[in-house]
């Protein structure tokens, strides 16, 4: 029977708010022990250092001298005997699922704000409304450092073996990812002005340029972001020493400006609204979190996809990435077939890049949630997939980043490169890189002009985006149809009803699967209140091998290929093989 | 006829800092309702000629309170609140928790309601939609 009245979170859900995350400041520390017991989630739990709670006052600091839930000790040696594996965290930024987003009220004084200057805040799992405060005002910065050394001191003193990693927030506005680092408060605009004063006088054109060009400003207000944001990590960092295991970008669904309106509002509060910003931090690389939503809205669809998509595999593949392709190639972890190089420091547009090019509607009509963005193209090119196409934007190639593309071509990756904004030396060295090495071209006039350069495996697209740019968006799909069909992307096709949420994963194939080069495995998610059909359709490459986790869901074979109903909430995963033939 | 809407609010920011229009001017950053965010294409609908390409600007305060007044007779409420991001930043300083929010635009904002004549036209249309 239904229950008619809201259902109350049990313990187990303050503590546990979702995923893998384990508030020990919610309960006494005399029941960790049962509540780390009782969990069933994914591994390794990931335990935020409360910084407000181990210092409430300025240079005091508590580690279970006084107060018992601040002892972390007591925590990692229960966590050591029930064979737990526990990450901590210190925040390099707000913390928008503790009040204050973390900070000793002592330093709660000037509030965050986002660009249309409104202060940052957001609703919490129990309808608290936590405001966030800037870490551009120097006392946060000079309390940090104190606070990051003593919990470094504290870690190295009682010889805690447990790994220590920085912690940045972010949530979705509109189509980006964005850290509630950033701020446009007034301490922000004051601490800015100082380093314009001081780009002044070593480059005076500067102020002049600023004043011709947003995107300028912009730029520069990034790279300021990014020099204090390092002194914190640098900080953290320096203080923490060997348990220092690097930084964790985690998106907060439920966290954007529009979730704290939306969020008050039970018929505009829609579970479905949830998946973009799940789906968006995958393909950015950043660990989603449902920690701020309830759990009632986790109940259906929405905690199952969570379920499906935050496991064990995926946590490791984000903390422990040097080890990932060894130990876990063999699980399911989510499949892109396109991946963006941001590839420089400052202000890039990835989404206006994509937006003007077509490449974005193409992409989200035909590939789904196939995109991954990566900031650099990376040393090691073992951390690349070579069956991926790799895109990388002119404006964002200078001579060190170039070498490294003519590396990836040689090496047989795929490059996508638009040569809107391409330095013209650049693109010049690319010609003579072709002639020099012999390597084959063929040259179209396709809407844009299109230069195809192969070398065994390796294959170099230039395109121009601002020749689409210019054309319709019917024209500018038509273009990338053409193209990404020329590359051959082996996919099923997939037709949903609107609002269907489906999702692919995939992994190598074991010993028992050798017909197969690989299993895909994809789920589908009902989270409206009306039936919704599904179709996935036939391919000559692809073999249904099963269907997993059916919930509220029938699935049909046709002529066609794999018809799925979906009731209300419903949701089911199908594996396929897939062999290249 | 567009729905009828409950509790409408809006949010809007006065801009005097914008480098590329190098002029002040007000831009919603937010109107919504119970059942969600009115979109653009909305708005555009209730301003009408004066929306031009960015139906989200306005260039005085007045066109902008001429519009949430026109918003009241679209979706046949009785009153809205409009509210300054500055006051909502004032607002949020003292609010704790879901209900507190809730009420920000009430306490904080200014109440824009129909007048007579409007109100008896909304009654007329009222007995048949």
């Amino acid at each position: 029977m239904e229950q008619l009245t809201t259902p109350e979170m049990n313990e187990q859900d303050v503590v546990f708010p979702g995923e893998n995350w384990f508030f020990y400041w919610k309960t006494s520390p005399s029941l960790w022990e049962a509540k780390l017991r009782d969990f069933k989630g994914p591994s390794p739990i990931f335990v935020p250092i409360y910084w407000s709670l181990h210092s409430q006052y300025s240079d005091k600091f508590d580690f279970g001298e006084t107060k018992p839930e601040t002892d972390l000790s007591r925590l990692a040696k229960i966590a050591g005997a029930l064979g737990k594996e526990l990450i901590f965290f210190v925040p390099l930024g707000p913390v928008p699922f503790q009040i204050n987003g973390g900070i000793p009220s002592f330093l709660a004084r000037n509030l965050a704000q986002n660009q249309d200057r409104m202060a940052l805040s957001v609703l919490d799992n129990s309808e608290r409304v936590n405001k966030i405060y800037s870490f551009f005002d120097p006392k946060v910065f000079q309390a940090f450092r104190k606070f990051v050394f003593n919990v470094g001191q504290y870690f190295s003193q009682l010889g805690l073996q447990y790994p220590i990693m920085g912690l940045e927030t972010m949530r979705l506005e509109d189509e980006h990812i964005v850290s509630y680092f950033k701020d446009n408060s007034h301490v922000f605009e004051t601490g800015f002005s100082r380093y314009l004063a001081q780009l002044e006088e070593t480059q005076p054109d500067v102020i002049d340029s600023i004043k011709r060009d947003a995107e300028f400003l912009k730029s520069l207000k990034d790279d300021y972001f990014q020099i204090i944001r390092k002194l914190y990590v640098d900080a953290a960092r320096e203080s923490i020493g060997g348990h220092w295991k690097g930084e964790l970008k985690v998106c907060l669904l439920g966290g954007s400006t529009e979730d704290i309106f939306k969020r008050l509002h039970d018929n505009w509060n829609q579970e479905k609204d949830y998946f973009k910003p799940l789906f968006m931090s995958l393909s950015h690389g950043v660990f989603p979190s449902s920690v701020l939503l309830s759990h009632k809205l986790k109940e259906k669809s929405l905690g199952k996809a969570l379920k499906d998509i935050v496991t064990t595999t995926y946590t490791h593949s984000l903390i422990n990435r040097e080890n990932y392709d060894d130990d876990l190639s063999h699980s399911f972890s989510p499949q892109f077939f396109f991946e963006l190089f941001n590839a420089n420091s400052g202000h890039f547009n990835f989404d206006l890049a994509l937006e003007e090019s077509g490449l974005k509607y193409y992409l989200a009509k035909e590939f789904p949630h196939s995109i991954k963005t990566s900031l650099d193209i990376p040393k090691d090119f073992d951390e690349l997939d070579p069956r991926r196409v790799h895109f990388v934007f002119g404006s964002r190639i200078d001579n060190s980043n170039f070498n490294q593309i003519l590396k990836l071509f040689l090496s047989g990756f795929k490059i996508f490169l638009d040569v809107n904004q391409l330095n013209s030396s650049i693109n010049d060295k690319l010609e003579v890189f072709f002639v020099e090495n012999n390597i084959q071209t063929e040259r179209i006039n396709y809407i844009s002009p299109v230069t195809k350069a192969t070398l065994g495996d390796g294959l170099i697209l230039t395109y121009d985006s601002s020749k689409l740019k210019s054309t319709s968006l019917v024209k500018r799909a038509g273009f990338w149809e053409k193209i990404i069909d020329y590359m051959e992307i082996k996919h099923l096709n997939i037709e949903v009803d609107d609002d269907v949420e489906y999702f692919w994963k995939v992994r190598s194939s074991n010993t028992y699967e050798l017909n197969y080069e690989e299993i895909r495995r994809v789920s589908f998610y009902n989270p409206t209140s009306y039936k919704k059909k599904a179709l996935i359709k036939s391919s000559k490459n692809f073999a249904f091998i099963k269907h997993v986790d059916q919930l509220k869901a029938e699935l049909k074979s046709t002529p066609i290929g794999i018809d799925i109903q979906l009731n209300p909430g419903g949701s089911i995963t199908l594996d396929f093989g897939f062999f290249d033939i | 006829m567009s729905k009828h809407k409950t509790n409408l609010s809006i949010l809007y920011r006065h801009i005097n800092d914008d480098i590329e229009r190098q002029m002040s001017y007000y831009r919603i950053v937010t109107f919504f309702s119970d059942s969600g965010k009115i979109d653009d294409e909305e708005i555009r609908e209730i301003r009408g000629d004066s929306a031009g390409e960015e139906p989200l600007f306005f260039e005085t305060k007045n066109e902008l309170l001429e519009f949430a007044y026109n918003s009241l007779i679209h979706f046949r409420v009785d009153r809205l609140f409009i509210l300054a991001i500055t006051d909502y930043n004032t607002g949020i300083d003292s609010t704790q928790d879901a209900n507190g929010l809730k009420d920000i635009f009430q306490r904080f904002g200014t109440e824009i309601k129909l007048d007579e004549e409007d109100s008896s036209g909304k009654g007329f249309l009222g007995k048949f939609f």
